[in-house]
């Protein structure tokens, strides 16, 4: 695939272009994003909820994407299912994309589907070279079949599959270079994963090949038992901003947002979580002018 | 995969996490969490298996109840839950969209709780109504402008964003009283014929009980008439003039309404 043109002027540059800080797009904030148009650089789309013909899902992605750059992201391609891929999943995405032209296209690193039933979750794979293997020809496909390259997100992980021959790290390290992929790097679900297993969330970060990464996701979590779990549903914790500040000591500045998927807040207060973005950034590389995030007209010039 | 074939990995896990067995029981001895997840000193298997299975059930629960907002206060929440976690054992999804997930609710309902069914089929008529193109549709102006001496030719067809719904309590009553404003959501379900036209009008999507008469003329809507060849159809509700007056009476509300497509369109007929 052709190398597209990097504009962050980051110390490391991106396959991926940088569209500053973002927002997942929910529910909630539908109206007051498309008839106030806030300043926020650019929105992410969960594909499913706008995989339909029309009503108000096309209303709704066709007002957002005359204001913003948009990017789409799944959560049911099963990319590591041992179930074939979905063919009409995949046309259905591929039609979605070439219609709003999103800035990329990703999903997660998982498997979620068996006989054909969807488990609508994120599922751990087994980190073997066998597995690599499966996925790296599964990721062939689908970009072959959306025409375009991907980005994987690693999930956070509540549970580790026996027979692992490599880290999870090294599994999306590896992967990415053998099916050209992108990573989308969540950072909380690197520290929250590093806290169920065990392992230095530092040394995830310092694995990942710097230029694959063209998306970073910034979001709560909840601590329940022994185990933290990726829910989504608070402020970013001081530990988190520290691993992203970390991330962006090493890579630069990349592509990020805020998630929130319940108890959403008022967009304010996700604007206020994107200010700490702002904040961070501008503390670790000095460099937040390629950034639109105080007007969406800065971010229509970016996109 | 036979009956007979040992479960692959994932199927074994997905079939710990969910509690399905979509090809029937594994020949031999049964799996368990410890035979594919790693445990450690921070949680055994058996915990970490639990956080999916857990956040499986969940996570469909929760799809439905924003599917069925008002089923779901009506019935309360562990009643609601059980009835879920029921239909998804014998329903799995089997769409990528967790929107889908509700389409078989109300029939697997019918023979469990036939006024949760009948209140389910109206709120999934009323999420199904949001997805489908947006059409031109008639205006008053325009049905005014029509040659009078033309109007028997007036092509008359629904917007694909409207729904029937006949069921056998009065869920009118009954949306209304499971509504997020009600004081109270305990009303109690009657038993009665009820028809409700359900259609969306921009972004809003509405319902309105219909009587016999006006679903007679609404399902020959569905298919696209004409104005003439509705009165024919309609002919045993009375003379030629009341049927002629009837049928006027509701094209006004049905125009009104945004649930006629636009005459100028190729002809639906």
């Amino acid at each position: 695939m052709k190398k597209q043109e990097d504009t962050s002027g980051t110390p490391t540059p991106s396959l991926f272009p940088y569209l500053g800080r973002g927002l997942g797009l929910r529910r909630e904030h539908y109206h007051q994003v498309t008839t106030e148009t806030p300043p926020v650089d650019w929105f992410e789309l969960i594909s499913e909820n706008f995989m339909v013909p029309g009503g108000n899902p096309r209303r709704v992605w066709e007002s957002v994407r005359r204001d913003y750059p948009v990017v789409l992201h799944g959560v049911s391609l099963s990319i590591g299912a041992e179930d074939p891929l979905n063919a009409d999943y995949l046309k259905r995405l591929r039609d979605l994309a070439d219609e709003v032209q999103p800035a990329w296209v990703s999903d997660h690193l998982c498997w979620g589907t068996a006989h054909g039933i969807y488990a609508h979750d994120l599922l751990p794979l087994a980190n073997t070279q066998a597995t690599l293997n499966h996925v790296a020809a599964r990721v062939a496909h689908v970009q072959g079949a959306l025409g375009r390259r991907i980005l994987l997100e690693n999930p956070s992980t509540y549970m580790a599959l026996k027979g692992a021959d490599m880290s999870e790290w090294e599994f999306l390290a590896a992967l990415a270079k053998q099916a050209d992929c992108g990573i989308l790097l969540d950072v909380n679900n690197v520290f929250v994963s590093a806290h169920n297993h065990g392992f230095d969330a530092r040394a995830y970060i310092d694995a990942m090949p710097a230029e694959r990464i063209g998306q970073i996701h910034l979001a709560g979590h909840s601590i329940e038992g022994p185990l933290r779990i990726d829910t989504h549903d608070n402020f970013v914790c001081d530990e988190v901003w520290s691993l992203y500040e970390y991330a962006l000591s090493r890579w630069g500045l990349r592509s990020a947002m805020i998630e929130w998927d319940a108890d959403v807040p008022s967009l304010e207060t996700l604007q206020g979580e994107l200010a700490e973005v702002r904040a961070r950034d501008e503390k670790v590389t000095g460099n937040v002018s390629s950034s639109a995030s105080s007007s969406p007209a800065a971010a229509r010039r970016v996109g | 995969m036979s009956a007979e074939s040992a479960p692959t990995p994932q199927q074994a896990l997905f079939s710990l996490i969910t509690g399905l067995h979509p090809n029937g029981p594994a020949n031999g001895p049964a799996t368990a969490a410890s035979d594919w997840v790693v445990g450690d000193a921070i949680a055994d298997a058996d915990t970490r298996l639990a956080v999916y299975a857990h956040m499986y059930h969940a996570r469909l629960v929760e799809a439905l109840e924003s599917q069925f907002p008002h089923l779901a206060r009506w019935l309360t929440a562990e009643p609601f839950a059980d009835l879920v976690r029921g239909f998804v054992m014998d329903h799995p999804s089997r769409n990528p969209s967790l929107r889908e997930l509700g389409r078989g609710f109300a029939p697997w309902l019918a023979s469990r709780h036939p006024a949760a069914a009948a209140l389910a089929e109206l709120e999934w008529a009323r999420a199904d109504v949001f997805d489908p193109f947006d059409e031109s549709v008639a205006s008053v102006d325009q049905i005014r402008a029509w040659p009078v001496d033309r109007f028997a030719d007036l092509p008359l067809k629904r917007i694909e964003a409207s729904r029937l719904v006949t069921v056998d309590f009065k869920v009118a009553a009954l949306w209304d009283a499971s509504s997020e404003s009600s004081e109270s959501s305990d009303a109690a379900a009657i038993a009665e014929r009820e028809t409700l036209l359900v259609w969306r009008q921009d972004v809003a999507v509405y319902h309105r009980p219909v009587d016999a008469d006006e679903r007679r003329a609404l399902v020959c809507l569905e298919e696209g008439t004409t104005l003439g060849l509705l009165c024919e159809a309609l002919a045993t509700l009375g003379s030629e003039d009341e049927v002629g007056a009837r049928v006027f009476s509701w094209l006004w509300t049905w125009v009104s309404d945004g649930l006629i497509l636009d005459p100028a369109a190729p002809s639906p007929v």
